[in-house]
């Protein structure tokens, strides 16, 4: 909180001289988003980052097909199943299309832990556009084609192993990221949405206004963010179906994001009310209404933009938090942070670290979105280097 | 200057109570209390309670009171005696129980923190002198794993990994045999060979942090005018980064100093239930969970309140550091 | 001590020969010869005579142990220093003239020793209330069924069951020494469980319906209980909740409650307590060390310390966050068979665990001496069986009588939705809700096959249990359970989903408390939810806050419940009816909290009360009569009426017949139960087998 504010507040005063800098209004509105793009197109992890994104979006977006099997769909046969080997060879040293020998279950006589036996003479090989379990895709219509697959149930393809009652975890992993990666952007849009007019509000009006609204802001950040979530989580009336608890998680995430927003549009705001095209604007008789949005607004869009990518990675890892103290979504939900309760158990850690597959997935996921921020942030920023 | 401040903490007096009532809200948001909570869980494990005599239990401890007139008992009673309430799941006083806790809190937080400035200092300041060198790239490549990575997740891999791996039991505060001895050289020792594990772990979050925070900081005193004046005086390289720009990008993190005290209860919150810590935190958040109303209370409003001090601290450091803030308020919220 | 004199062998001979007289009679080994003998000691005789009364009921005593007895001593060594200091008076002081014998054990243990335990909320560690609880009357852990004097020395009941006797033994002792009399029990009755606003426990003493017994003091230690009715069920109800706590009465340390009651120790002195306490009712005051949260009394010694109980161990040292230190009781009232004060073990340490990762890291560690009912769960046995050397601990092989025995309860009132009420009240739902769920796939997912699986029933070793009980309507038949559903004229709209008669779609939501109910709950209902959708049920799941899941129940808003069903044996089921037939802890599980509110109404016919159908009061009718009647056997022939019933019109859906209770112990220790023998609340955990019994071989844990 702390870092981020202050860092906040540097970016802040960093950017006034570039105002001044930007000599003639002209190039300064004509120009900027070039050199943003011209700048971002140097940062590479940051390209490299908005790639992976695409790509993840587009698997949850595509779920149904993308995904080998319905998440909630149980393999009675392949309990615990841990990820499958994909071959190229066979035994007898030749290669193939890539496949997957078939497995038969035992359980360990002592232990009672089950084990995957290989057998060699039954091979299945990994298609493309596979019939399998049923889905309505987006609820609309009704398909049975995966993208990949074996196509049968004799020995079904488990890319990441299967969890203790054998539902598949990559299906699981791909349709858990629908609600994880887009708790960010429905949190994001309320933060923003919050920020930008109690912030602008606050900023332009001034006086009594913004004396009000500092206060507020003071001290929805003073209070502890754990008893906050804890106490409004546990408010929300149970009747709600998951999904509008989910929202109602998003708007809690959100709650506490908006704030530091507002404050920087505000402070952004103040120092630009001084500035002479907004004094030349007015003087040219726009009404206060189009010197914000035409004059002002465009002033610090690209900040905002940064802004708010910076908070991405925390939403996301806000969720988890939320999973971890059991106080955000709960089963049959699936999410990646209602995944990471089953990862935070010594058993799976020891038996089955495939149960652990979301840990890395939300580092990356939250990984890709600071090096876009961190990308974003450095194409925004005004000094040429 | 002192003008500044008094018209800064006077302004904290408004926030500071509405805090308090917003403490008092939050914590009866959730349906139901403490005492109802406790009957049903005798009921659940096999208690007989009447239902007359359960609402006997309800009057007794207070709960049937209007909510208002429960805040002003509570807040009076904290105001003049510092008497935050009675913990019903601790069975003590609420002040009682956070002082037992607060030696380690407090220890660890500072620790944590000097291991998070030692190490992140210098580095910041290195990545920002070479920046786009590949030692750069590669901080800024750990840096973000360290912020991506839940940190009460890489307790308990580390914990299972010692433990199973090293045969170490990296938990908690004390090995089980020095816990319940009496304070000697040997106890201390074995305090230090737990406490690595929190510290890093504790401290790992702040690293990642303040190494971006310190290499913007730098990048931007290194383009400034003086640093090449000083160059151009013959001065070392080493000299002119640790004379100059190194003791103005370290203010701001200074001023974060104060952050600590707030972050005492709430920063290491997960960690601290994963690495089964004697500190306050966890106390805390078990209170929140068995709606034992006055700790949790407590715990909102002392979190709040040392927040709104810190904020006021932190204001004041920078009032003195930059004279425009006091004389005119150019950001200083 | 004349008992000192005796041949510890000859002795021990003599009372393992009685303890497993039965099978002994049988081999014809043992000689009357030695028995005979025994008359010389008084109170041996009459020792022998009470164990010989529960061999004659004993089933399934498996073999004659032949035990190598040590040289026993008097004293246990952790006192030896006390006493000879004289702070301490000798052990033939200390224990009550006719001390409680514990028999059948393995072997005469040894002193010493510290067993590790954990718990997980400050206010909750009941695994250790198992260790040190005590309760007036127990019932022998040879066979279950037969009712033995535990704490007090014996009891006579009228043939009538109305009038009970009850006699406490002589010269048995607090805690802190003073003398456990009939003081405490008038204490008790008198100044607190009768008095408004103070007692707060049920208790077998206050009767059917609060009809409570007149209590009469007759002399010392011998007390009086008249009830105006037959109440046969009062000396089994004597093995619950008696003792464990103050507050459960009947023996309540006057002596040392008086300074915090109002009427003895005045007004000034509560006064000055409340202050400093910062407490707002004089009632508080007392309550303090009579209320169970916070787990008064042994919980918080630091506060509580010198509070007199008659437990096993008494807490010594508090040391912040839960860990506390117990040690020894110098006035425990037990001996083992060569006349040895209990327990063996020394000290317990009980340490305060977050989170069940750290307990498991503990247990990995080999930091834990006993991980007990409450804190296992067949869901972790591959995860414990392959660390049993690492962890220098056994895996127990024993039942669960209530760790994950998830049954699910489809409530009966709803009356926010009147529709679906009449579809639930319809006989022919419960059965296809349970027919449509394959318990197979559940015990090799969830307990990795080790369980019995079957409806909810008696468990099978019980005297009310017939076959037919655990298999009525357990088969896994989908078939059949859409023919049922059929039957009642729900038929399937084009999306396969089911509709009402109002027709909406059939959606059905079971709601649960999370962990509290069982390790695997979530995946449970998660599958659960799969069998009913697939006939045609569009069945969801909630997790909610457990005490949330309380409110909720007891408003009659939930559709479906889940719990564990206990009260599964002969111990507990004849006392607690609840999970069979809603007549208690509706807030928890059983089929309806309003037909309970009925149940437990005086005025039948109050406003708000919803009259259950009559077949349901026959139930009802046939609970009372079973607690009522003296005979056993009467008792379990009404019992089984309802089971019976049960079998046909199933109120309740259960899983699981017999699961395993992997229980963790450290591998040095012996005596332990026998294997294969119930462990759950029926048994109060750990408690019905004698844990001051426990020793460690060598005296140290491995």
């Amino acid at each position: 909180m702390s870092a981020s504010n202050l860092l906040k507040k540097w970016f802040g005063r960093k950017e006034r001289p570039q105002i001044k800098a930007g000599e003639e209004e002209e190039f300064y509105r004509a120009g900027q988003w070039q050199l943003v793009w011209w700048k971002f197109r140097r940062h590479k992890l940051a390209q490299m980052a908005m790639v992976v994104l695409g790509i993840m979006y587009f698997i949850v977006i595509f779920a149904e097909f993308v995904s080998p099997h319905d998440p909630l769909r149980r393999f009675k046969q392949y309990l615990s199943f841990p990820p499958t080997a994909i071959h190229i060879r066979d035994q007898e040293g030749k290669f193939r299309l890539p496949f997957v020998y078939g497995m038969v279950m035992k359980r360990d006589p002592v232990t009672f832990r089950p084990f995957y036996e290989e057998d060699p003479n039954a091979i299945y090989p990994i298609k493309l556009f596979v019939r399998g379990d049923p889905y309505k895709f987006w609820g609309l219509f009704d398909a049975d084609l995966h993208l990949f697959g074996t196509g049968t149930d004799d020995m079904p393809l488990f890319v990441m192993g299967t969890d203790s009652i054998g539902r598949d975890e990559m299906s699981r992993i791909f349709y858990g990221g629908r609600i994880s990666l887009s708790v960010g952007l429905v949190g994001i849009a309320v933060s923003f949405v919050l920020g930008l007019t109690l912030g602008g509000i606050s900023g332009f009006f001034g006086g009594i206004v913004d004396e009000a609204i500092q206060r507020v802001i003071e001290v929805i950040t003073t209070l502890p963010t754990i008893p906050l979530w804890m106490a409004l989580a546990a408010a929300l009336p149970r009747e709600w179906p998951q999904l509008r608890i989910y929202f109602a998680t998003t708007l809690i995430l959100s709650i506490l994001g908006w704030t530091g927003l507002a404050r920087s549009v505000r402070g952004r705001l103040l120092s630009m009310r001084e500035e002479d095209f907004v004094l030349a604007a007015r003087l040219d008789g726009e009404s206060e209404w189009a010197i914000i949005v035409r004059y002002m607004i465009p002033g610090f869009a690209s900040y905002i933009i940064v802004s708010l990518t910076g908070s991405l990675p925390g939403m996301i890892l806000g969720e988890t938090s939320l999973s971890f103290l059991g106080i955000g979504l709960n089963p049959p939900t699936i999410s990646w942070g209602v995944m990471l309760q089953d990862a935070q158990d010594i058993m799976n850690v020891a038996h089955y670290p495939w149960i652990l597959w979301p840990v890395p997935v939300v580092v990356l996921a939250v990984l890709m979105f600071n090096f876009l921020g961190d990308g974003l942030r450095d194409a925004a920023d005004p000094y040429v280097t | 200057m002192l003008g500044y401040i008094f018209q800064r903490i006077v302004r904290a007096v408004p926030q500071l109570l509405l805090i308090s009532v917003l403490a008092f809200i939050i914590i009866q948001l959730p349906p139901g209390d403490i005492v109802t909570l406790q009957i049903q869980r005798l009921r659940n494990s096999g208690v007989e309670v009447d239902e007359v005599q359960a609402q006997a239990l309800i009057r007794q401890y207070g709960m049937d009171k209007p909510m208002y007139q429960r805040y002003f008992l509570w807040i009076t009673n904290i105001i003049t005696k510092f008497d935050f309430g009675y913990s019903f799941t601790f069975e003590k006083p609420v002040t009682e129980v956070i002082m037992e806790r607060m030696g380690y809190t407090f220890a660890i937080a500072l620790f944590a923190h000097i291991f998070t400035w030692t190490v992140a200092i210098p580095i910041g300041v290195y990545v920002a002198v070479k920046q786009y060198s590949i030692t750069d790239y590669i901080v800024t490549f750990i840096t973000f794993i360290g912020l991506a990575v839940p940190a009460f997740f890489l307790a308990m891999i580390i914990m299972y990994v010692a433990l199973t791996k090293f045969d170490i039991r990296a938990g908690g505060l004390f090995s089980q045999e020095y816990l319940v001895l009496p304070w000697s050289w040997g106890k201390f020792l074995d305090l230090l060979s737990h406490l690595w594990l929190p510290i890093i772990l504790l401290g790992t979050g702040g690293v990642a942090g303040t190494i971006r925070t310190m290499r913007a900081m730098m990048l931007d005193e290194l383009r400034k005018q003086y640093v090449t004046v000083a160059r151009a005086k013959g001065l070392s390289e080493f000299q002119v980064i640790v004379r100059y720009p190194s003791r103005l990008a370290i203010n701001p993190i200074l001023s974060g100093v104060m952050w600590l005290l707030p972050w005492l209860f709430s920063g290491g919150l997960m960690v601290e239930i994963v690495l089964n810590l004697q500190t306050a935190g966890p106390a805390l958040y078990s209170s929140l969970r068995n709606q034992d109303m006055y700790m949790a209370g407590a715990y909102i409003l002392i979190t709040g309140f040392l927040t709104a001090i810190s904020a006021i601290l932190s204001d004041v450091l920078l009032a003195v550091s930059d004279p425009r803030i006091r004389f005119g308020g150019v950001e200083g919220a | 001590m004349k008992l000192r004199k005796l041949s510890r062998r000859e002795f021990l001979h003599l009372t393992t020969a009685a303890a497993v007289g039965a099978v002994a009679t049988a081999c014809a080994t043992p000689t009357p010869q030695i028995i005979k003998e025994t008359v010389e000691v008084e109170k041996v005789v009459e020792k022998t005579v009470e164990v010989e009364k529960v061999v004659e009921k004993t089933v399934e005593v498996e073999k004659v142990v032949e035990v190598e007895v040590p040289e026993g001593r008097g004293e246990p060594p952790m006192l030896e220093a006390l006493v000879a200091a004289g702070t301490l008076p000798p052990v033939e002081e200390r224990l009550p003239m006719n001390p409680f014998v514990v028999g059948g054990r393995d072997a005469i243990g040894v002193y010493g020793g510290e067993v590790r335990q954990i718990h997980f909320d400050t206010v909750w560690s009941t695994d250790t209330y198992d260790w040190m609880s005590d309760r007036m009357m127990q019932y022998s852990d040879a066979d279950f069924r037969t009712l033995v004097p535990n704490m007090i020395e014996s009891w006579e009941g009228s043939d009538d069951g109305k009038v009970y006797t009850i006699h406490m033994r002589k010269g048995m002792r607090w805690s802190d020494g003073e003398p456990l009399t009939t003081a405490d029990v008038d204490f008790w009755w008198n100044d607190w469980a009768t008095v408004e606003g103070l007692g707060w426990v049920s208790n077998p003493f206050n009767g059917i319906q609060s009809k409570r017994c007149v209590l009469e003091i007759l002399d010392d230690y011998t007390f009086r209980c008249t009830f105006d009715y037959t109440f046969g069920l009062f000396p089994h109800m004597l093995t619950r909740n008696m003792g464990g706590y103050p507050q459960e009465g009947p023996f309540m340390p006057a002596h040392f409650l008086k300074n915090y009651h109002q009427d003895y120790a005045g007004e000034a002195a509560i006064k000055k307590l409340m202050e400093e306490w910062a407490m707002e009712t004089w009632q508080q005051v007392i309550n303090r060390f009579c209320s169970q949260w916070g787990l008064n009394t042994w919980q918080f010694p630091d506060w509580a310390e010198g509070f007199p109980t008659l437990g096993a161990w008494i807490p010594k040292q508090y040391l912040g966050d839960g860990l506390i230190i117990f040690e020894r009781n110098p006035y425990y009232w037990k001996v083992d068979l060569a006349g040895n004060q209990l327990p063996y073990i020394d000290t317990l340490r009980l340490d305060y665990m977050a989170d069940t990762q750290t307990m498991e890291l503990k247990l990995i560690g080999a930091e834990l001496d006993w991980l007990g009912m409450h804190d296992v769960t067949v869901a972790k046995y591959p995860l414990y069986k392959e660390n049993e050397d690492k962890g220098k601990y056994v895996v127990g092989d024993y039942l669960s009588c209530m760790t994950d025995r998830y049954t699910l309860y489809p409530r009966r009132t709803l009356p926010n939705d009147p529709v679906l009420e009449e579809i639930v009240n319809h006989p022919n739902w419960t059965r296809a809700l349970s027919v449509a769920i394959d318990r197979e796939e559940i015990n090799q997912s969830l307990f990795f096959g080790l369980a019995r699986m079957g409806q909810m029933a008696p468990m099978p070793n019980s005297k009310y249990y017939k076959e037919k009980y655990g298999t009525a309507w357990a088969q896994y038949d989908p078939d059949l359970a859409n023919q049922l559903l059929d039957e009642m004229g729900l038929t399937k709209g084009s999306d396969g989903i089911r509709l009402r008669p109002d027709g909406k779609p059939l959606s059905y939501m079971i709601e649960q408390a999370g962990i509290r109910v069982g390790a695997s709950v979530a995946e449970f209902c998660e599958m659960i939810i799969t069998y009913w959708r697939e006939i045609g049920i569009d069945a969801t799941v909630k997790q909610i806050d457990e005490q949330l899941y309380s409110e909720r129940m007891t408003a009659n808003e939930v559709e479906c419940g889940i719990w564990h069903a206990d009260r599964c044996t002969d111990m507990l089921l004849p006392i607690q009816m609840q999970w069979y037939v809603p007549v208690a802890d509706g807030q928890q599980g059983g089929v309806s909290r309003a037909w309970q509110d009925w149940y437990t109404a005086e005025d039948k016919e109050a406003e708000g009360l919803i009259t259950p159908p009559e077949e349901i009061q026959q139930l009802f009718a046939w609970v009372d009569e079973m607690k009522l009647v003296v005979d056993d056997d009467e008792r379990v022939a009404i019992g089984q009426k309802i089971f019976d019933y049960l079998a046909d019109t199933p109120l309740a859906i259960g899983m699981v017949l017999e699961s395993p209770c992997p229980i963790l112990y450290n591998k040095n220790l012996r005596n332990m139960p026998r294997p294969k023998v119930p462990f759950g609340w029926d048994t109060y955990g750990v408690n019905s087998y004698h844990p001051c019994a426990f020793y460690y071989e060598g005296g140290e844990r491995a």
